[in-house]
């Protein structure tokens, strides 16, 4: 039974016909065009399709789209409308990600902790981040990445 | 993405209240089913394991999500959690911090961010996992179940002891009909300390192999221990929290009475082999962990 929801997706609004059983990420990527939330091991294990639900982190393979209905999403899309952000330049200069995969779940996970912390420590940045798995990196470079970045902005 | 078309197509409804939602549960007559953060059920009906033909969202419902502490019912006063409190909420929370700090270290330990921002006690304890880190904390604090059905309100017939409530892996009294509507358990003694203690693959986004929830309470002289993972349903350590009551006011030497009350523990599981790890191994773990709760708990200066 089709029902038509309305979602700000990274500041546009859309209106887009669900069944109440699709997942906010087969809608975000199939309906909308959005792809940077990835579509790992759709059982809320892995931290790829991590979207921003109203500002807070969210697994989109464990959210029903039509639980969305009315709420603002953020992706890496809306945060790197001029080009990437200052978090994502950090993250090349560090050489944070190497497949990739991981990395849009990681970037939004890092900008929820930094919107409430922003000079976080190592442990503040590990505990943020516990929820998306990378298996390249072994998360160094990414922790580095943001404590360089956020130990600069305390100067 | 590609897939097939959604295994199912529920009716989608959204009440605003619990007793309306019990409503639409018994007109469903076992067909329904409710959801509140989907991070268990979402996966289930992605995968055509539920076919529910309502899923009734208990997302839009307000003023069940509220810590709160009643010191007028009862000297100790008494702690009141609405079922749709997060993980998250848990975890943070003053009140629970302060007064069940076994309950936010548990909360702590589930999933990751992600997951806790989204699912809730009320949906840990209707899942009825025998790995439910939250439950075991409840467990541990003698909590009881506030139950909804469409004819009477939560609470009005009295509350449900979670050992009551739970009666097998993923079975609970809950009927089809009826919604947790919140918990309620008085709270511990000023003095008393508690912790949550849980052994996984890994620190973050595991499932408990062994867990265990203790509480001691230094003015009665007793802890109480609950054990996650270890058997159908979370079970209390009866015969090890006996053990600690009758020798701890003893003098006895508290190494001595801590490793027979961790053995008593590990006496009280019955656990399984599966996935996660053997049977044996979670009985060596489960005396390990509740060495270490005791440790924890129980030597530290006031």
């Amino acid at each position: 039974m089709k029902k038509t929801i309305r979602l700000n997706v990274n500041g546009e609004e859309w209106d887009v016909d669900v069944e109440p059983s699709d997942t906010l990420l087969e809608v975000l990527r199939g309906k909308i065009g959005i792809k940077s939330p990835k579509v790992g091991c759709e059982r809320g294990d892995c931290g790829s399709c991590t979207v921003l639900l109203d500002g807070k982190s969210v697994r989109s393979c464990l959210v029903l789209a039509i639980e969305a209905d009315g709420r603002g999403i953020i992706t890496v899309e809306g945060l790197s409308k001029d080009g990437p952000n200052e978090l994502q330049r950090a993250f090349i200069e560090h050489n944070a990600f190497q497949c990739g995969f991981c990395a849009p779940g990681v970037v939004l996970a890092v900008s929820e902790l930094l919107a409430k912390r922003p000079h976080p420590s190592r442990d503040d940045v590990k505990e943020a981040i516990s929820g998306n798995l990378c298996r390249c990196t072994g998360y160094e470079p990414i922790i580095d990445a943001v404590i360089d970045l956020t130990a600069k902005g305390e100067e | 993405m590609d897939r097939p078309a959604s295994a199912c197509a529920p009716r989608w409804e959204s009440p605003a209240t619990l007793a309306e939602a019990a409503e639409i549960l018994r007109d469903a007559a076992g067909s329904a089913r409710a959801i509140a953060g989907g991070t268990d059920l979402a996966v289930r009906i992605r995968r055509a394991e539920e076919r529910p033909d309502v899923l009734v969202d208990l997302g839009r419902i307000e003023n069940s999500d509220g810590v709160e502490l009643r010191p007028e019912a009862g000297a100790i006063g008494r702690m009141e959690i609405g079922a749709l409190a997060t993980h998250a909420t848990l975890a943070e929370h003053p009140l629970v911090r302060e007064h069940a700090n076994v309950l936010a270290e548990a909360c702590r330990t589930v999933g990751a961010p992600q997951v806790r921002s989204r699912g809730t006690i009320g949906g840990n304890l209707a899942n009825a996992s025998p790995a439910a880190d939250g439950v075991v904390a409840l467990l541990a604090l003698d909590a009881a179940v506030w139950v909804q059905s469409a004819s009477s309100c939560a609470g009005d017939a009295g509350a449900v002891p979670i050992v009551d409530f739970l009666t097998g892996p993923g079975e609970s009294v809950l009927r089809d009909d009826e919604l947790i509507g919140g918990i309620v358990f008085d709270r511990p003694s000023p003095a008393a300390r508690s912790v949550y203690v849980k052994a996984g693959q890994r620190n973050a986004l595991a499932i408990a192999i062994a867990s265990v929830a203790a509480i001691f309470e230094p003015d009665a002289g007793i802890v109480r221990i609950a054990l996650g993972s270890v058997a159908p349903t979370p079970v209390r350590a009866g015969d090890a929290e006996a053990l600690f009551e009758s020798d701890w006011r003893g003098g006895a030497d508290p190494e001595t009475l801590f490793d027979a009350v961790a053995a008593a523990a590990a006496a009280a599981s019955s656990p399984i082999d599966d996935v996660r790890a053997t049977a044996r191994y979670r009985r060596i773990l489960t005396e390990a962990l509740t060495r270490s709760a005791l440790d924890r708990i129980c030597l530290r200066k006031a």
